[in-house]
C-alpha cells in the first residue's frame, strides 16, 4: 500500500497540471478554486448588504437562511460527494443547539459551551455514522429519516436536558468581542456570514484537494476506491462527520438567532428543507448552499406577502421538480454554465455593432 | 386483563397495518430501485375524494372503491409522468422528485380541503369476538383478510407471474426486462399503480383510526421505512414480519417504557439489524447503489 | 484570474446585485411610522399553513370579535386595525413574524397569538420592546411583565374535574392520562391534588405521547385501572379521540373529563356519538348554546361562516378577542381619548378585573397576570355542549 502511494505521488508530481475545461469545472465543482473564492465572497457581501439594507424582520430571516445555508453546506458533501440522501441535517443542528443551551446552562462560558456543544454533535455524528454507511444510496435517508423523526419526542423525553415540551431559551446576552450575538444583530448577520464564508472556503480547499479526490471516488465508484487501497468506510464516516460538525455549528448559532429552542422547531421537515435547499442549488457549489439556504430560509417568508401561507408547500414543490428536471444539479451550476455564454452572446453582439 | 398479552395481540393488529405500508414501498423499490415519500400524500387524496363520495350518500363499498381508485391513478400518474422520466438523472433525483411531489400534493390539499381532522367511514364498527382478552370488531377482521390475501397475491406475482418476474428482473439489469420481451418503462409503470392501489388499501384502514387529515397516512410511513428496512428490501415477506414486530416492539415500549421513547427505539431497532444483518432479515439480495 | 473566471465573477455579481436591490424594495414596505392617525394596530401570529393549520380557528374567531366592534363605529371613533401573520407553529419562525409586527407595522399590542412554544420563543422579546401580549395559550409558564392569561390554569382544571367526578358523579375511582407538556402534566398535579385533599389516590396515571400513531398500550392501561372517570383536559381533539377509540374497542367505557382543548366537532366526529352523556368538559369559556352564546354564534358566522362555532379553541379566540376590546377601551379611557401607546395599554391591564358576560375570575394586577380562576363543566348532551355545572371558583 505504501509503495502504491508513493507511486502516485511521484505521478501525480510528475504530471504538469492540466486545467479543466469550462464545462468539466461546471459540472464536476471542482477547479477554479480562485474564481470560485471571489465568487463566494462576492455573494456572501451581497447578501450582508441585502441584509443590512432590510427591516430588522427580514433581516432575520437573513441570518436563518445563512445559518441553514451552513448546515446544507454540510449535508451537501453527503450529497454532492457520496451521492447519499441525509435527512438528519436537522438531527445535528438539534444536537448542537440542544447541546449549547444545556453547557450554558451548566454555568459554561458560552464560548467554551459552543466549542463543547460542536464537539459533542461531531463526535456523536460519527458514532451514528458507522451503522449508517453500512446503507448506501437510497437507504441511508430512511435510517436518518427515522431518526429525524424520532427527535422531537426523544426531546420531550430527555426533558431534564431539554426542557422537554415547552423548551429552553439560549444565553440571549453572549457577547464575544464585544459582538452582540441574537436575532436580528448587525453584528449576528456579519457573524453567520464571516463562518460561512470560511467553512465555505474551507471546504473548498478540501475539496480540490486529496480528501475530496479520494471522497469524489469513493462516491463515483466504490470499487474502484477500494482497488486504489482507500478504506470506503472510513472515508463516508469522515464525510458524514464532517456533515454533522456543520449542521452542529449551524444549531448553536440557531439557537443564538432563536434565543429560544424548542422541540416543534426540530421535526423531520427540517432535515428535508436542509437536503431541498442543496438540491435546488446544486450539491457541488459552495456560494450555491446560500442561494439554498435563502431558499428555505427567506422564501417561505417573503411569499407570505404573495400567496396564501397554506400554499407555499406548492410553490416549493414545483421549485423542487423543476431543479431536478433541469438536470438535478441545481441552479448555481446552471448559472455557472450560462455565465460564460451570456458574456460571450454579448461580446458578439458588441462586435457586430 | 393482562397488559402483556393484551399489547402483544394488539400490536400484531396494528403491526399488519404497517406492513401494508411497506409492502407498497417494496413494490416501487423492486421494480425502480428506490423509495417514493409520496405515497402517504397519494393515499389523501384517495381519501378526501372517497369521503365526498361517501358524504353525498355513497356506501362504503363505492367509498372503498372511490378511494383504491384514485390513489391507483394518481400512483401511475405520479410514477409515469414525473418520477421515472427522471430516472435519466438517477435514482437520486427521481427519489427527490417523490418529496416535491408530496410538497405539491400537501399543499394543494392544504388550500382545497384544509388541515382539520375529520372522521373516516370503517368497515363496520360492530364487535366480532373476543381473542385473548381483547375485543376485535369486524374491521380488524376484515383488515387482517385483505392484508393477508394482499401479502399472498403480491408472493404469487412475484415468484409466478411472468410480469412479476420481469419486475423483479428489470431491477437487477433492465437489459432483462427487453430479452423476456417487457419494455423496463412499463413494468416499472405497473410498480406505481401497484403501489398506489395498496396506499389507497393503507389509507382506508389509518383514516378511521386516525383520523384523515393531509398528514394523517404519511405518520405511518416511517413504520413502513423501518418495516422494509428491518425486514430486507425487497422481501414482501420479511416487510410483514418486519411490519408485526415493530407493531409489537411499539406497544411494548409504550406500555412498559415510555410512550416518547417509541421512535427513538424503533430506529434504534433499526440500526441494530443492520449491523447484524445488513440486508434485512429477509433479504437475500446484496444492495445495489443508486 | 482568466476571462473565463472573471466572467463567472462577473454574472454572480449580478446575481448579487439584483439580491441586494430586491433588499431596497422589501425595506421600503415597511411602512407608517406609530400607531397615529385615529387607528390602533393589533398583531397575532398563528399555524395559518403547515401540519398545525387547524388550530388557526381560533385567531379568526379574535378577528370576528375586533371586526364586529369596528362595523360598530371602533373605540371612540378610532379604528382597529387587526394583523395575523403565518408561523406555522414553528418557533424558528415565530420571532421574524413577531419582529415584523412589532418592529414594521408597529403594533401596540399583541392580541391572542396562539401557542405555548411558539409564544415562549418570543415572550423575552416582547418585553424587551415593550409590547404587551394578551396571550391565546394555557400554559401558566408564560404569564410575565408584559404577557398576560386568559385562559385558565389546566392544573385548576385538573383539580376541578376531580371535584366534579366526586361530588356530582360520586366516584373516587379516577384516573388520570396525560402527555409530557405544561398542560398534561400541570392537569395531572391539579387532579391528584385535589384527590389528596380527600385522602383518595388517582387509580392510575397513564402518558401518552400526542404524535403516536397507536394507543392501544394507553388504552390497555387505563382499562387495567378499571376507574370510573378519566381525567385527560390536555389531549388535543384528534388525540382525545383515538385514545377513547382505541379504549372502547377494547370495551372499556368509563366517563371522560376533558377541556375546552378537546371540545369540537372532530371529537363527536372522531369517536361517532359514542360519547353522549359520558364527556365532561371544563372550560372557563361560555357555552355556545347559552344565550350570550347565540350572540358570539351570529357574529361568527356574520364574518366567518366556515369556522366551526361550537369549538372550545374558537369560543378561546372569541373571548379573547372580547377581552382585548374592553381592555382597549379603558385605555383609550386612560388617554384620555386618544389613541393609547403600548405604555397605556399595559398601564391599565395592571390593575383590571374582568366578570363579564364572556369571562369570569381574571383579576390582573402588577404582579400577578394569570388566567381565569372561574370555569364551568359542560356535558355533552345529544351532540351538544350544554352547561351542567355553572361557574366555580378554581381549586387553589
Amino acid at each position: 500500500m505504501t509503495l502504491q502511494k508513493d507511486v502516485e505521488t511521484q505521478e501525480s508530481a510528475r504530471r504538469p497540471r492540466r486545467r479543466l475545461s469550462a464545462r468539466a469545472a461546471a459540472s464536476t465543482g471542482r477547479g477554479r478554486v480562485p474564481a470560485r473564492l471571489l465568487t463566494l465572497a462576492v455573494v456572501a457581501v451581497a447578501v450582508l448588504a441585502f441584509g443590512f439594507a432590510s427591516a430588522p424582520s427580514v433581516r432575520y430571516a437573513v441570518i436563518l437562511s445563512v445559518i441553514y445555508a451552513i448546515a446544507i453546506l454540510g449535508n451537501n458533501a453527503v450529497l454532492g460527494l457520496l451521492g447519499e440522501m441525509n435527512l438528519s441535517g436537522g438531527v445535528t443542528m438539534a444536537l448542537g443547539a440542544y447541546g449549547f443551551c444545556w453547557f450554558s446552562a451548566q454555568g459554561m462560558n458560552p464560548a467554551l459551551a459552543a466549542v463543547t456543544a460542536v464537539l459533542l454533535t461531531a463526535l456523536v455524528s460519527a458514532v451514528i455514522a458507522i451503522p449508517t454507511t453500512r446503507l448506501r444510496g437510497i437507504f441511508t435517508a430512511l435510517a436518518t429519516f427515522a431518526l429525524a423523526y424520532a427527535i422531537p419526542t426523544l426531546a420531550i423525553y430527555l426533558k431534564d436536558i431539554t426542557g422537554g415540551d415547552e423548551g429552553t431559551s439560549a444565553p440571549y446576552d453572549f457577547a464575544p468581542f464585544g459582538l452582540e450575538l441574537s436575532g436580528s444583530t448587525w453584528d449576528m448577520l456579519t457573524t453567520v456570514v464571516v463562518i460561512f464564508v470560511l467553512l465555505g472556503a474551507l471546504s473548498l480547499y478540501l475539496f480540490n484537494a486529496r480528501p475530496g479526490t479520494t471522497a469524489l471516488v469513493v462516491g463515483e465508484a466504490e470499487l474502484a476506491g477500494t482497488t486504489t487501497g482507500i478504506s470506503h468506510r472510513t472515508v463516508k464516516v469522515v464525510v458524514w462527520t464532517w456533515a454533522g460538525t456543520l449542521g452542529g455549528i449551524a444549531g448553536v448559532l440557531y439557537a443564538l438567532a432563536v434565543g429560544f429552542i424548542g422541540p416543534t422547531g426540530f421535526s423531520f421537515m427540517l432535515g428535508v428543507w436542509i437536503l431541498v435547499g442543496g438540491v435546488i442549488a446544486g450539491p457541488r457549489s459552495v456560494w450555491g448552499a446560500l442561494l439554498g439556504g435563502l431558499f428555505v430560509g427567506l422564501l417561505p417568508v417573503e411569499l407570505q406577502s404573495v400567496v396564501p401561507p397554506a400554499a407555499t408547500g406548492i410553490i416549493f414543490g414545483a421549485i423542487l421538480l423543476i431543479a431536478l428536471l433541469a438536470g438535478g444539479r441545481g441552479l448555481a451550476e446552471w448559472i455557472e454554465r450560462a455565465a460564460p455564454k451570456m458574456t460571450e452572446l454579448i461580446r458578439r453582439r458588441r462586435a457586430a455593432s | 386483563m393482562d397488559l402483556l398479552q393484551a399489547s402483544i395481540v394488539l400490536g400484531v393488529v396494528v403491526g399488519i397495518v404497517y406492513a401494508l405500508s411497506g409492502a407498497g414501498l417494496v413494490v416501487i423499490f423492486r421494480t425502480s430501485g428506490y423509495i417514493s415519500f409520496a405515497q402517504g400524500d397519494i393515499a389523501a387524496v384517495g381519501l378526501f375524494v372517497g369521503l365526498a363520495a361517501y358524504k353525498a350518500g355513497g356506501g362504503y363499498g363505492l367509498t372503498a372503491v372511490t378511494v383504491i381508485l384514485v390513489s391507483t391513478v394518481l400512483g401511475g400518474l405520479v410514477g409515469g409522468l414525473i418520477t421515472i422520466p427522471l430516472e435519466r438523472h438517477g435514482h437520486l433525483p427521481a427519489a427527490l422528485s417523490t418529496i416535491g411531489v408530496g410538497l405539491i400534493i400537501g399543499g394543494i390539499l392544504n388550500v382545497t380541503v384544509g388541515g382539520d381532522p375529520r372522521a373516516f367511514p370503517e368497515v363496520s364498527s360492530a364487535a366480532a369476538f373476543d381473542f385473548a382478552g381483547v375485543r376485535l370488531g369486524w374491521s380488524d377482521i376484515v383488515g387482517m383478510l385483505a392484508s393477508a390475501a394482499i401479502f399472498i397475491g403480491l408472493g404469487f406475482f412475484f415468484r409466478r407471474s411472468r410480469i412479476g418476474i420481469a419486475m423483479r428482473a428489470v431491477n437487477d439489469n433492465r437489459f432483462a426486462g427487453q430479452i423476456l420481451g417487457v419494455p423496463d418503462k412499463r413494468l416499472k409503470l405497473v410498480g406505481w399503480i401497484v403501489a398506489g392501489s395498496l396506499s389507497g388499501v393503507l389509507g382506508l384502514f389509518v383514516a378511521p383510526i386516525l383520523s384523515l387529515s393531509p398528514v394523517s397516512v404519511n405518520t405511518l410511513l416511517v413504520f413502513g421505512f423501518c418495516a422494509i428496512v428491518i425486514g430486507g428490501f425487497d422481501s414482501i415477506f420479511g416487510a410483514l414480519v418486519a411490519g408485526v414486530s415493530i407493531g409489537v416492539l411499539s406497544n411494548l415500549t409504550s406500555a412498559y417504557v415510555d410512550p416518547n421513547l417509541v421512535p427513538t427505539v424503533l430506529w434504534a431497532a433499526m440500526l441494530l439489524v443492520l449491523l447484524i444483518r445488513p440486508n434485512g432479515l429477509f433479504g437475500r439480495r446484496r444492495l445495489v447503489r443508486v | 484570474m482568466s476571462t473565463r473566471s472573471l466572467r463567472i465573477t462577473l454574472c454572480a455579481a449580478l446575481v448579487a446585485t439584483t439580491l441586494a436591490a430586491c433588499g431596497g424594495g422589501t425595506a421600503d414596505g415597511g411602512g407608517d411610522q406609530g400607531s397615529g392617525g385615529g387607528t390602533i394596530k393589533l398583531g397575532a401570529f398563528s399555524p395559518l399553513s403547515g401540519p398545525a393549520v387547524s388550530s388557526s380557528s381560533g385567531v379568526k374567531a379574535t378577528e370576528a370579535a375586533i371586526r364586529k366592534l369596528n362595523d360598530a363605529g371602533g373605540i371612540n371613533g378610532h379604528k382597529l386595525e387587526f394583523i395575523v401573520k403565518d408561523d406555522q407553529y414553528d418557533p424558528a419562525k415565530t420571532p421574524g413574524v413577531t419582529r415584523e409586527l412589532v418592529e414594521s407595522d408597529n403594533v401596540a399590542m399583541m392580541c391572542g397569538p396562539q401557542g405555548s412554544v411558539p409564544f415562549g420563543a418570543v415572550k423575552d422579546y416582547l418585553a424587551a420592546r415593550k409590547v404587551p401580549s394578551i396571550v391565546n395559550a394555557g400554559a401558566p409558564t408564560l404569564a410575565g411583565e408584559y404577557s398576560y392569561l386568559v385562559s385558565s390554569p389546566f392544573d385548576g382544571l385538573g383539580g376541578l374535574l376531580a371535584d366534579y367526578a366526586m361530588d356530582e358523579l360520586g366516584t373516587k375511582n379516577i384516573a388520570i392520562a396525560y402527555s409530557e407538556d405544561i398542560l398534561g402534566t400541570s392537569a395531572l398535579e391539579g387532579a391528584k391534588k385535589a384527590l389528596s385533599e380527600v385522602g383518595a389516590q388517582p387509580a392510575g396515571e397513564v402518558k401518552f405521547d400526542v404524535s403516536a400513531t397507536d394507543f392501544s398500550a394507553q388504552a390497555i392501561q387505563l382499562k387495567g385501572t378499571n376507574a370510573d372517570f378519566v381525567i385527560m383536559p390536555g389531549a388535543q381533539a384528534n388525540v382525545a379521540g383515538q385514545l377513547i377509540n382505541a379504549a372502547e374497542k377494547i370495551g372499556y367505557q368509563p366517563k371522560w373529563g376533558l377541556s375546552y382543548a378537546s371540545q369540537n366537532q372532530t371529537l363527536l366526529d372522531l369517536t361517532g356519538g359514542a360519547l353522549d352523556g359520558r364527556a365532561f368538559f371544563a372550560t372557563p369559556y361560555i357555552s355556545p348554546e347559552s344565550a350570550v352564546g347565540q350572540d358570539y354564534v351570529a357574529t361568527l358566522n356574520k364574518y366567518f361562516p366556515e369556522v366551526e362555532t361550537s369549538s372550545g379553541a374558537t369560543i378561546a379566540g372569541y373571548t379573547i378577542g372580547e377581552v382585548c376590546l374592553t381592555v382597549l377601551q379603558a385605555a383609550v379611557d386612560e388617554a384620555g381619548g386618544d389613541v393609547p401607546s403600548s405604555e397605556d395599554i399595559q398601564k391599565v391591564m395592571n390593575n383590571m378585573s374582568i366578570d363579564n358576560d364572556y369571562i369570569k375570575g381574571i383579576n390582573w394586577t402588577t404582579d400577578g397576570h394569570e388566567g381565569a380562576r372561574s370555569a364551568q363543566i359542560l356535558a355533552l348532551v345529544d351532540g351538544k355542549f350544554e352547561t351542567d355545572q355553572d361557574y366555580s371558583p378554581l381549586p387553589e
